[in-house]
């Protein structure tokens, strides 16, 4: 029972990292009504991005400063990744049946990590992806850990819970009080309504897509931090428990993706402590079985997208 | 002399259903037009191809001398016509004012605070509101804030689809006479309704559609007067 609170450091860390991946599945479902099963991929390639990047530029360079680049170089990946699939894939299936795009996106996801499997160590210079891969460690980030009493915080988990808050207050600025964060809301709301209003949807759906890339970039590079590896499958288990915690919070409600995301690490935590660390996976699902039954518009309410 | 608004042959489908038959007419500037017809002859299709939200089988629609019949839809409101659509529509969670910011989305001027203040001149109602969400407001405010939404985008025509819809007597009143305001200040109206008695009275032409088809047009007065008319639309035998 004493590792009560350390575990709810735990929960809270790994929450944090469904939690930004969450907001993907969240903000593309409020304009388009997709669920974009491939999302746990662009936050595989996310991670790649960032490893690539201190491969080309750095290479046994640690420093603290190199840390922002390769979130650039994460980012980069992710959004040109999520833009092209938005683009060559579901664009054309906007109005078919709803199977169409979600078939599709199984396909991608599938593409996707065999493609990074495959391909990425005949690049000169990289290491074969076939297994899993070094991440590397950077000076002050990774590290002995802090002691909070007999609490153990690892660096990398205030990394990843400082890059929530960090990426949770922008989002929040870039919804309520720029154009196009309102022209966003109002496709939520009546997406006919909002062309009559001269925003240009497709725009929309792209800004949608590039948000939600951004984020799972960061938690891809958190997630190497913390795990000091990446590989090819890192997005499959991910993406199904952000996606979790997307329908826990409220599908199509930013802000029950972040709670959605945090209440999932803490109740696997939790899970953790009272029942047996194996079945912490179990517990995560179940859980979403019992939203979907018997709260399917989640915690928060899926707000932002039923319409008047 | 062409017509600000010219809509000609105009042929619009869902799927293989045929919702307007090959329809021709004018808006000219200045005036009030107004459509009328029963449910389900094809007003509201007519103004939603207009606006770019659907696209015409057949047909050309001209505005201004431009053709807009392939123009995307968030492109038309920038030409200078606005679309205030059928069921208000307006954006339930956003207050007064967001959803009167969102009117002047596609302005490129910053006139945004004149604008805001010409809407609440318009109605004052708005105002006393506007931090408000605009979900829990009664028709006729939601009318209000549709018609006030769509003047921020400054239009020189206004496409306004059954603005009387539901409403109360009085409510009806003070939205026709905003029509006449509007008209006054120079705004050219393409009105749509089912309340053929208020809105040909204050037309200066007007048609008639009956599934899909124009099967009657003249100036408000005569349509008024006339006996098909007042036998189908003003419930007189
Ligand atoms: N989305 C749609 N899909 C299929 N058919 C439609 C659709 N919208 C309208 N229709 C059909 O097209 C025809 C014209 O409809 P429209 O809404 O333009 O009529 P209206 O004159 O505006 O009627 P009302 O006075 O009831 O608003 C009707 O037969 C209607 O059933
Ligand atoms: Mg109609």
């Amino acid at each position: 029972m004493n590792d009560i609170p350390q575990q709810l450091v735990n929960g809270l860390t790994n929450g944090s990292l469904y939690a930004l991946i969450a907001v993907g599945y969240t903000v593309v479902y409020g304009i388009v009504q997709l669920i974009n099963f491939a999302h746990g991929e662009v936050f595989m390639i996310g991670a790649f991005g960032a490893l690539s990047t201190w491969f080309l530029l750095f290479r046994d360079n640690t420093s603290v400063w190199v840390l922002p680049v390769m979130i650039a170089g994460a980012i980069a990946a992710s959004v040109a990744t999520a833009v092209i699939m938005e683009r060559i894939a579901y664009r054309p299936l906007r109005h078919a049946p709803r199977l169409a795009p979600l078939i599709t996106a199984i396909g991608i996801s599938v593409f996707l990590q065999e493609f990074v499997r495959l391909f990425y160590g005949t690049i000169p210079g990289f290491p074969s992806a076939k297994s899993k891969i070094p991440f590397p460690a950077i000076d002050g980030v990774t590290g002995s850990p802090f002691h909070l009493g007999s609490v153990v915080i690892q660096r990398p988990a205030l990394f990843t819970m400082g890059a929530l808050l960090v990426c949770g207050l922008f989002l929040g600025w870039f919804i309520n009080k720029t154009k196009q964060g309102r022209a966003m809301q109002a496709v939520s709301q009546d997406p006919d309504t909002a062309r009559l209003m001269g925003i240009d949807v497709d725009r929309i759906i792209v800004i949608a897509f590039a948000l939600g890339a951004a984020l799972a970039a960061i938690a891809g590079v958190a997630q190497g931090l913390q795990n000091n590896n990446i590989d090819f499958k890192m997005g499959f288990m991910a993406g199904l428990k952000a996606f979790t915690a997307a329908v826990l919070g409220g599908i199509g409600n930013i802000q029950g993706a972040v709670v959605g995301g945090l209440t999932l690490g803490v109740a696997e935590a939790l899970a953790t402590v009272f029942v047996t660390g194996a079945w912490k996976d179990v517990f995560a699902f179940g859980l979403l079985i019992l939203v979907l039954v018997f709260r399917p518009q989640g915690l928060l309410g899926a707000r932002v997208v039923d319409r008047a | 002399m062409t017509a600000m608004l010219e809509v000609t042959d105009l042929v619009v489908a869902y799927g293989k259903i045929q919702a307007v038959k090959g329809i021709t007419f004018s808006v000219e500037e200045g005036q009030v037009v107004c459509l009328i017809g029963t449910n389900g002859a094809g007003k509201t299709t007519t103004l939603r191809t207009i606006s770019g939200l659907l696209r015409p089988e057949s047909g050309s629609i001209t505005f201004e001398g431009e053709r807009i019949d392939k123009v995307p839809a968030h492109k038309i409101v920038t030409l200078g016509l606005a679309h205030s659509p059928e069921g208000r529509r307006i954006f339930p969670r956003m207050t007064v004012e967001e959803n009167l910011r969102l009117g002047a989305f596609s302005r490129t001027e910053n006139t945004q605070k004149e604008d805001l203040e010409a809407a609440y001149e318009l109605f004052p109602i708005l105002a006393e509101r506007r931090s408000q969400p605009a979900g829990t407001f009664s028709g006729g405010e939601q009318q209000m804030l549709a018609m006030g939404r769509a003047m921020m985008s400054r239009p020189r025509l206004l496409l306004l689809d059954e603005p009387s819809m539901g409403l109360s007597p009085l409510m009806m009143k003070k939205i026709m006479s905003t029509v006449r305001t509007l008209r006054s200040q120079g705004t050219t109206i393409l009105l749509v309704e089912q309340n053929a008695q208020a809105a040909l009275s204050l037309a200066d032409h007007g048609y008639v559609l009956e599934v899909g088809k124009i099967v009657l047009h003249g100036t408000g007065k005569e349509l008024l007067t006339s006996d098909e008319v007042r036998k189908a639309y003003l419930g007189e035998a």
